[in-house]
């Protein structure tokens, strides 16, 4: 009668691997949690651990959305005075797809509290990608308005004028 | 001490059923080939591929980026990502396939910083606990060493406790009727997709939905117990609603692709296997 071949299980090692993947189990492990805790953010061990993260920017700390926005923030881009563009607005929504992509709009968040790295870059690129659309557009206008929730009396926070 | 010492060696050694860590091996890859293909989707390979002189956003690339002076690396990256993960997916060349994908990934993140979030962070370590696990070996037997697993749930506690602890400091803003964190964060029109206007006569509600939150990352220990499929459920649904909810792209996804390891104990049961879980 035919069996089954028996399950051979994972391969035979030598006598030091058992304690070694124990001691590396245990250093990970307590790792992960010295790295993660906030109580833990500046500390010694952490100013240590930190640096190994880099090279495949595995850094853990984790604050997943630990607040929201204290003020109703939205992107806007005009074009010759017209709103092309207006965050989670489907009456104006050019570019929607692209802004709103996760790699793209922590961008737009940053412009919008004033601490983009790459503002000047990402206002030429929307810029180009208006230029394209619409060859007979003269002028751009990138803006961040602000106002107290729920978000009917907004005010211009970041105002960004670009002519072709 | 070295009873503890035993006890601990023979933990981490002790056999499991191969039956999660296989599908998260299939999933979280999986996740990362859907994020690349949604930047062809969005129109952003363009933005987040390309540098200033060739019509991308560009930016200052990272100390670590080894590709930086080259202008097509952003490209090549992402190609090389495509190539690799599915292969680490399907089981062929697992272990070259994950070492070339992480790197590329962890490169492509150098090269765009902005672009590169915390779920992208996860996944790589993910991916570099299953690249020392049974389940990246030639042979891979039924039943693999369960410190993989172990490992990757400890993990996922960790990230729910560190995240539940960050939210204890504003506990007081979590639980205010009259403004509830999570409604700033749902209807967060740069994030959001739910109408501030709209949900503002009902905001109050929202505290259910973010004492639900907190009491869901502050329990995560609970992950680790014999109720941890039970809390995963409760976690499968926030990550459910998040991705209704919110602009977040990869996120919920990529966080579920891990879900088998947590549900663990409930998996050789829906295969009718003997082997306990």
């Amino acid at each position: 009668m035919d069996s089954a071949p028996p399950d051979p299980g994972p391969p035979q090692e030598g006598n030091f691997a058992r304690p070694i993947r124990a001691v590396a189990v245990l250093a990970v492990g307590l790792a992960f949690g010295v790295l993660a805790l906030p109580a833990l953010e500046h500390s010694r061990l952490v100013a240590v651990l930190e640096p190994l993260q880099r090279p495949l920017r595995i850094a853990q700390s984790w604050n997943l959305y630990g607040r929201g926005p204290k003020k109703v923030k939205r992107f806007e881009l005009a074009v010759d005075g017209v709103v092309r563009y207006r965050s989670n607005d489907p009456e104006a929504a050019f570019l929607a797809p692209l802004l709103r992509y996760r790699r793209i709009r922590p961008i737009v968040t940053a412009l919008c509290g004033d601490r983009s790295e790459v503002r000047d870059a990402f206002v030429a690129f929307v810029a180009d990608q208006v230029w394209a659309d619409d060859p007979a557009a003269r002028h751009l206008t990138v803006r961040c308005t602000v106002s107290p929730w729920p978000g009917d009396a907004p005010h211009d926070a970041t105002v960004i004028e670009v002519d072709r | 001490m070295t009873r503890a010492w035993t006890w601990w060696v023979d933990r981490v050694d002790r056999l499991e059923d191969a039956t999660p860590l296989l599908w998260v091996r299939v999933l979280v890859p999986l996740a990362i080939v859907g994020d690349l293909l949604a930047m062809a989707w969005h129109s952003a390979l363009r933005a987040v591929l390309l540098p200033r002189e060739l019509g991308g956003i560009g930016g200052t690339p990272a100390p670590w980026s080894l590709l930086d002076g080259w202008a097509w690396a952003g490209p090549a990256l992402w190609a090389t990502c495509l190539v690799a993960m599915p292969l680490v997916s399907a089981g062929i060349a697992t272990r070259p396939a994950l070492i070339v994908g992480v790197i590329a990934h962890a490169q492509l993140g150098h090269l765009f910083v902005p672009g590169d979030r915390g779920i992208d962070r996860l996944l790589r370590t993910v991916l570099l606990i299953l690249l020392f696990s049974d389940v990246t070996a030639r042979q891979r037997p039924a039943r693999i060493r369960a410190w993989a697993g172990d490992l990757l749930r400890w993990l996922l506690v960790v990230v729910y406790l560190a995240a539940g602890l960050a939210k204890v400091e504003v506990l007081s803003s979590w639980l205010d009727p009259e403004l509830p964190e999570l409604f700033t964060i749902l209807c967060d029109p740069l994030a959001g997709r739910l109408d501030p206007a709209f949900w503002w006569p009902v905001r109050s509600a929202f505290v259910i939905g973010g004492a639900g939150t907190l009491v869901f990352e502050l329990g995560a220990p609970v992950l680790l117990t014999r109720w941890g499929p039970w809390w995963a459920l409760f976690g499968a649904a926030m990550h459910l609603g998040i991705a209704l909810s919110m602009d977040l792209g990869m996120f919920s996804w990529g966080m579920l692709a891990t879900y088998p390891v947590l549900m663990a104990r409930w998996i050789p049961r829906w295969r009718g296997s003997t082997v306990p879980g």
